[in-house]
């Protein structure tokens, strides 16, 4: 399978005990480039963590990921397979890069020093070409004229758009999304889906842990629904959504709809 | 009253001054610079070093300066390290200092929510990079205040220098006392001193807390 | 060694006169120090307070000891060793101690007073049953910290020829040549039994949060 016809990620029995808790029990799946692909399921079924491992922030304890075909995490060390250092990993998270449900922006800094944090510092790009893209990027979250306000004067939904813009500022191949309206108020999640509705028609790869069952019905290609660290059903949002073949997705579509 | 005694010995007197400004201000600057990468590997990464400052840190807090004190003067030379009065008093005062300071700093540096880390980490930025840019920025505004109080006391801390031969403002004192017996008028100037540098650090506090609390500071 | 082991009674004997010279001032300076932060009210005896503690909390405990003992007897106030010292640190530990529970007068909940108000208390029954109990909470943390702090003030006494352990220390110096040893084991002495009090914190403290939950009854 060469890297550029094969799913752009891909993983394969993937398993990570958290404590005494087993949150992933074997989870495989694929995302196509260009593919919008969310997963849905109850508190506690392991999403988050399922998100946490594709980028490594949490190292899985078995199981693959392949990104463009290659295996990421892991290193053949003299015929052994031993977990990549944390350096090593630094350039593949800037390929997949997270947008937090808390946002998660640098209260230090302002809008625009938060977006142009990690190209500067870590890919360290000339700074007048990072401002200038980066003022282009507020500006497609629409968010020019708060550039240089400091996160604790923004509301949510403008943290987390900001929050968006610092994300794509590394030129990501794919976007991570962790629950990202979740802790925002109601009229607030309408501007933040509207900012990932544009990126998904731009043929953005993202994947988006996700409560908002109009996004997933009408924005996702594909959707994954996990229950107790499996992978319960996946596929067409509106055929899954409308038909669940489970029993465990039935009680959830209903949980969700009531 | 007789305050010629230290009108006298004025010049004694400032001399010492300095030594104490001296003594304290090195201790100061070495107990921060010394503090800093024990309190990353208090909770680091690396299990041995993790131990290896945690218990540091707790043999420096419990036992008194003075005794650290005694260990670097009279100590040190039993195993060949042979140091003057005023660098073994540096020395002894800038371990007990650092106790404390490596408390503060880690303090500092754990109220900085992990989901900082998380987010440094998801941006691909490098362990020191993320300590740098991202954690240390946020931190200072909850280290601060207690680091500078603390100078008021490594500031009353460098009188014990006095008791193995530093002649300063409380070395000076005792020996001037006991040449001249007039301890009353010397106590008293010398406590004078000591209260305005402790106005002076007082101040320096007040300062660094308004300059924390500006906009833009977080 | 062999010093340490001849000096073995001496040391035993100061570390006996250590703790107890520290049980007292401890007991002294914090009944002291309660009752300025409790009792000393209005604008000139709070002002009178701060200036008072801002001395004692300023001045190096050496510069205090000295004093006490070398300039008091000179207008006839003479203490001998061991009263100097107890007169010194009790000056500064009920400096010390006023400020602590003065801030955690200030950390009480003031609902808690309405409340005690409505329910028709006077000013010492409600002391006594919701502001000391309280108090009791919030202080005891910077309480015992400064109390571990003292265990270790008090090897300043030796410098006024209080026989506790660091003046032993001193004294088996001069007739020692392993000083290594001797002060390594005075500083044991000293971090034995501020552990002791640290430990004792973390137990009555904790003790506290299982029994009554967090402070200020959780009210936010």
């Amino acid at each position: 399978m060469s890297a550029t016809d094969g799913p752009l990620l891909e993983v394969a029995g993937l398993e990570k005990t958290l404590g005494a808790q087993h949150v992933l029990r074997g989870v495989d799946f694929a995302v196509n480039r260009g593919e919008v692909l969310a997963i849905i399921g109850a508190s506690g079924s392991g999403k988050s963590t399922l998100l946490r491992c594709l980028n490594l922030l949490i190292r899985p304890d078995n199981g693959r990921i392949l990104w463009q075909g290659r295996e990421v995490g892991w290193v053949q060390n003299a015929g052994k397979r031993m977990p990549a250092r944390e350096r090593d990993l630094l350039g593949y998270r800037t390929q997949i890069s997270m947008v937090f449900q808390s946002f998660n922006l640098f209260p230090h800094m302002t809008a625009l020093q938060n977006v142009m944090e990690a190209p500067v510092m870590v890919m360290k790009r000339p700074r007048d070409e990072v401002r200038a893209e980066a003022e282009a990027l507020l500006e497609k979250v629409r968010l020019s004229h708060r550039a240089s306000a400091y996160p604790h004067q923004m509301s949510g939904g403008e943290q987390q758009r900001v929050a968006i813009a610092r994300a794509l500022a590394m030129r990501p191949e794919a976007l991570l999304f962790d629950e990202v309206t979740s802790a925002l108020d109601p009229e607030l999640k309408g501007e933040v889906l509207s900012v990932m509705r544009d990126l998904a028609s731009e043929g953005m790869t993202m994947v988006s842990v996700s409560h908002e069952m109009g996004f997933v019905r009408n924005v996702a290609d594909r959707v994954v629904f996990m229950h107790k660290g499996r992978v319960c059903e996946a596929g067409d949002p509106k055929d899954v959504l409308a038909n669940p073949s489970t029993p465990e997705l039935q009680a959830f579509v209903r949980s969700v709809t009531d | 009253m007789n305050w010629s005694v230290v009108t006298d010995n004025a010049g004694l007197l400032l001399e010492a001054f300095g030594t104490t400004l001296w003594v304290a201000g090195a201790t100061i600057v070495l107990s921060v610079v010394l503090a800093f990468p024990l309190a990353v590997m208090r909770d680091g990464p690396i299990r041995s070093l993790r131990i290896v400052s945690a218990v540091f840190s707790w043999v420096m807090r419990a036992t008194p300066a003075l005794t650290l004190l005694f260990l670097t003067y009279f100590g040190l030379p039993q195993v060949g390290i042979y140091l003057a009065a005023v660098p073994a008093a540096i020395a002894g005062l800038t371990l007990s200092a650092t106790g404390y300071n490596m408390e503060y700093i880690r303090a500092g540096l754990r109220a900085v929510p992990s989901t900082q880390y998380e987010a440094a980490r998801a941006l691909g930025m490098p362990f020191p990079m993320i300590l740098r840019r991202v954690i240390v920025p946020q931190a200072i505004r909850t280290i601060m205040p207690p680091l500078t109080s603390n100078l008021t006391l490594v500031m009353k801390g460098s009188s014990l220098a006095g008791m193995v031969a530093v002649t300063e403002l409380t070395g000076a004192g005792m020996a001037l006392i006991s040449r001249t017996y007039q301890p009353f008028e010397i106590l008293i100037v010398i406590g004078l001193a000591y209260l305005m540098l402790n106005g002076v650090l007082i101040w320096l506090q007040h300062r660094v807390e308004n300059w924390l609390s500006l906009p833009g500071q977080g | 060694m062999d010093v340490l082991a001849t000096q073995m009674p001496r040391f035993l004997q100061a570390i006996w006169l250590t703790i107890w010279l520290f049980a007292l001032i401890a007991t002294v300076s914090t009944l002291l120090g309660l009752s300025l932060a409790l009792f000393v009210n209005g604008p000139r005896g709070r002002r009178a307070l701060s200036v008072y503690t801002w001395i004692f909390r300023g001045l190096p405990e050496l510069v205090v000891l000295l004093f006490c003992f070398l300039a008091l007897p000179r207008i006839g106030i003479d203490l001998g060793a061991i009263g100097s010292a107890f007169l010194a640190f009790v000056l500064i530990g009920t400096a010390f101690h006023a400020e602590i529970f003065r801030a955690g007068l200030a950390a009480i909940d003031p609902r808690l007073i309405e409340t005690s108000r409505s329910l028709g208390m006077g000013r010492m029954l409600m002391l006594r049953r919701v502001i000391i109990p309280q108090l009791a909470r919030i202080s005891v943390t910077p309480w015992a910290t400064f109390l571990a702090g003292n265990v270790k003030m008090l090897s300043l006494a030796s410098a006024v020829s209080v026989g506790e352990v660091m003046m032993v220390t001193r004294q088996s110096l001069a007739i020692s040549n392993d000083p290594m040893t001797l002060i390594l084991f005075a500083g044991a002495v000293y971090a034995a039994m501020a552990s002791v009090v640290m430990v004792a914190e973390l137990l009555l403290s904790g003790l506290m949060r299982r029994r009554y939950g967090p402070i200020n009854g959780g009210m936010t």
